[in-house]
């Protein structure tokens, strides 16, 4: 503000004259209402607040909202102030606003002016709550069953019966902490986290057994109030009743699920098993009809039932009853199942083979049916080796199923044994069966072993392909040359019926006269035969023939051909 | 019979090592998966999605626009999926006679998580047991209501639509969303 100098002392004056009227004014008005607070259990909210002045029957309090609303991109928007129905004229200094409070996840502001007459007190300073916030939890509901000497509690959320819920999904949400002890003994009260439905076993028979019950949001830390104090008379013992399965247990290995209990019976009993997939045990509705039989654990009259086709995932509760006839005994204690946890890891497969210096280790996961054991668990593996004259045991953990140890000794006796691991669940697995084997000796190093076998394996291969090659390459050649497989025309081959040879065989029958030519001798006899004449022209023509006829082959090849220009 | 159970018992007796349950610091690999087996029930519970239905208003709107990943930090990472979890879970428990889905796998579904739910409480408590309560601590709790709201509006959708076939698709492939949702949520529970 950049108000001329001159100006601002008359302005100074005019605000303190402003705020002594104003002074003057309060002492007639109305004081406002102070600690103005809501309070809410449950979806109740109860606005509370503050007025100090003495005792005076006239004063009546309004109280007014403004909602807060946010928008997914937190953009805040503010309604315009209201009035409380519920809470105008209220002569005490509390009123009920549930009504008005109905997102129990958006801000609101309240205030309360006091009125006498007809005066007005300013609205206090404003309590500024989110109802989701500021919510505590009520009681829930408890009801005790008292049947064979067991205790049956089962609780209802804390707004079970309600329309309007602040604690929307009430069946998951909750958990419960259960305070119990015997109401005649001194013994402290026990506490514990408990779901909807819960048996308490092992108590004795004719006792007072006292318990509250409070619900809890375990992620948002918040713990609700008590519920008021039950207590139930255990049962003592029917007489003569069939003892119902005791010490039942639940044994796994790979994935293979079985039940357990003791045999405690000189009669004929069958027994029969039933599951309950966990999650039903937190809804509304009882669990009692959605127990349902284990196929192949109907009737039977061992005391062990596997179970492991009914494991698809999640937590089990799992129970047992024996059957006499006509006589039931009760269900025996229920079981928990946590199908990950309680199963025990099988050995794995190991197959060893060694080097001079190192082991190389194949493994192969324990095995179970349709691979239900990688649902489970991601397994590592941990081998245990050592020297077998020493004691000292080395370990080496990795998640592959090939393993090599190296930097050993040669020829010497090393014995191992592998085991799974599972991290997330630090579950060690069974140890696989001892394994022992040598390292080879230093001198024959394997590899050099290897690689000259190698080197000689490829040699006489090559030695031998070439070799074979070699010889079908000749055997080709000669049986071309001398049977070739192609026949000349028939009529040549008919020819003076003289068979047709091979060019390259020379014909002995036919040996060439060797002829010299003397040119003058001719000139000379000029007057001889016809017969002569013939002759003469014959080896005229073939003159250069004769010159060339000190080379054996060439001579004979000519020969033959000049000889078959004759013929025809 | 009675013999091969005596050797069971042996055996087990025999190597038998301490029975835990599960490493928090690990849970991020257990929690891997629950993501994956939930999404493969999820699709082999109804199939494909029917094709009179895709005229159908998806006016749910959209969890990752809801719910950046970015702003739930590592501590309240396990709170926000336990607050999904529980929520699918409630919508899954409602009336689902209409959605002609095989219960089987509705079951497994459902009872898988139920154990992670379970599981990831026993966590919470045990990190947080000597903590101050989060009442008014708005940075943790503050992703809680908008998933919360969220999912409000998907209860209201199914009811306005009277809990039909095609708004239980709707709503299947919309958690289909919200899994994978989870799934990259789980990779800030790794550090």
């Amino acid at each position: 503000m950049a108000l001329p100098g001159l100006w601002r002392l008359p302005l100074l004056l005019l605000l303190l004259l402003g705020a002594v009227a104003l002074g003057q004014a309060g002492q007639m008005n109305l004081m406002s209402p102070y600690n103005v607070q809501v309070h809410a259990v449950n979806t109740n909210f109860t606005l509370k607040w503050k007025w100090d002045s003495q005792k005076d029957f006239e004063v009546t309090f309004s109280a007014q909202y403004q909602r807060i609303a946010e928008d997914d991109e937190e953009e805040e928007e503010e309604t315009d102030w209201k009035e409380i129905p519920g809470c105008q004229n209220v002569t005490v200094t509390e009123c009920d606003i549930s009504s008005e409070i109905t997102d129990y996840f958006s801000f609101y502001n309240v205030c309360v002016r006091a009125e006498k007459g007809e005066k007005r007190s300013p609205c206090s300073i404003t309590f500024l709550f989110r109802p989701y916030f500021i919510a505590e939890i009520g009681p829930p509901g408890v009801q005790l069953e008292s049947i064979d000497g067991v205790v049956k509690i089962t609780v209802s959320p804390p707004e079970k019966s309600q329309s309007r819920k602040m604690w929307s999904n009430e069946d998951i949400t909750f958990t419960y902490n259960l305070e119990s002890w015997e109401n005649s003994s001194n013994i402290e009260s026990k506490t514990r986290i408990i779901q909807r439905r819960e048996t308490i076993y092992d108590l004795a028979p004719g006792i007072i057994y006292c318990l509250r019950v409070q619900a809890r949001i375990t992620s948002e830390k918040k713990v609700g109030s008590f519920s008021p104090v039950s207590c139930v008379k255990t049962s003592e013992k029917a007489r003569n009743a069939l003892p119902y399965p005791m010490n039942v247990k639940v044994h796994a290995l790979n994935m293979k699920f079985l039940l357990t209990w003791d045999n405690q019976y000189d009669q004929n009993v069958s027994f029969i098993v039933q599951y309950l997939c966990a999650y039903l045990k937190s809804l509304q509705e009882d669990d009692l009809d959605k127990w349902t039989v284990v196929p192949g654990c109907e009737n039977i009259t061992t005391t062990q039932c596997d179970f492991s086709k009914i494991i698809l995932g999640g937590l089990y509760f799992l129970r047992v009853q024996a059957i006499n006839g006509y006589n039931k005994s009760r269900w025996s204690n229920e079981v928990k199942v946590d199908p990950c946890v309680v199963n025990e890891i099988g050995p794995p497969n190991v197959t060893v083979s060694s080097s001079e210096d190192s082991l190389r280790i194949q493994l192969t996961a324990p095995r179970t049916e349709n691979d239900s054991i990688s649902e489970c668990y991601d397994l590592t593996y941990q081998i245990l080796y050592w020297e077998n004259s020493s004691a000292l045991k080395k370990t080496k953990q990795q998640p592959l199923l090939l393993f090599t140890i190296s930097d050993l000794k040669p020829s010497t006796l090393y014995c191992l044994q592998v085991q799974a691991f599972s991290q997330v669940y630090i579950k060690y697995g069974h140890f696989s069966e001892m394994e022992c084997i040598r390292t080879l000796d230093a001198k024959t190093s394997p590899l050099a072993i290897l690689t000259t076998f190698v080197i000689a394996m490829i040699a006489f291969f090559f030695l031998a392909s070439v070799f074979g090659f070699g010889v079908y390459y000749i055997s080709r050649r000669i049986r071309y040359a001398f049977f070739p497989s192609c026949k000349p025309p028939s009529n040549i081959e008919c020819l003076g019926g003289q068979p047709f040879v091979s060019l390259y065989l020379s014909t002995s029958e036919e040996p060439t006269d060797n002829c010299c030519i003397i040119e003058n001798i001719v000139t000379e006899e000029t007057n001889q035969t016809d017969f002569k004449d013939y002759k003469h022209s014959k080896q005229s023509s073939r003159d250069s023939g004769n010159y060339s006829n000190d080379d054996d082959t060439s001579g004979t090849k000519v020969s033959e051909e000049m000889l078959e220009q004759e013929t025809s | 019979m009675a013999t091969m159970c005596l050797l069971n018992i042996c055996l087990v007796l025999l190597f038998s090592t301490e029975i835990y349950s599960l490493d928090c610091k690990m849970l991020h690999l257990q929690q891997n998966k629950v993501n994956m087996k939930s999404l493969e029930l999820l699709s082999k519970m109804g199939g494909q999605f029917p094709l009179q239905c895709l005229n159908e208003n998806r006016n749910v709107g959209f969890l990752q626009k809801v719910l950046r990943p970015t702003e739930s930090q590592k501590e309240n990472a396990k709170l926000i999926i336990l607050e999904i979890f529980q929520q699918i879970f409630n919508i899954f428990s409602k009336n689902l006679t209409q959605a002609a889905w095989d219960r089987s796998f509705i079951q497994s579904f459902q009872n898988g998580l139920y154990q992670q739910i379970e599981q990831l409480e026993k966590c919470l408590h045990s990190e947080r047991e000597n903590e101050i309560p989060y009442l008014g601590n708005e940075k943790i709790l503050f992703p809680l209501l908008k998933l919360k709201k969220y999912f409000e509006r998907i209860g209201d959708f199914l009811k306005e639509k009277q809990y039909s076939l095609c708004a239980w698709e709707t709503i299947r492939w919309e958690m289909e969303r919200c899994l994978l949702f989870v799934d990259q949520l789980t990779e800030r529970l790794q550090n």
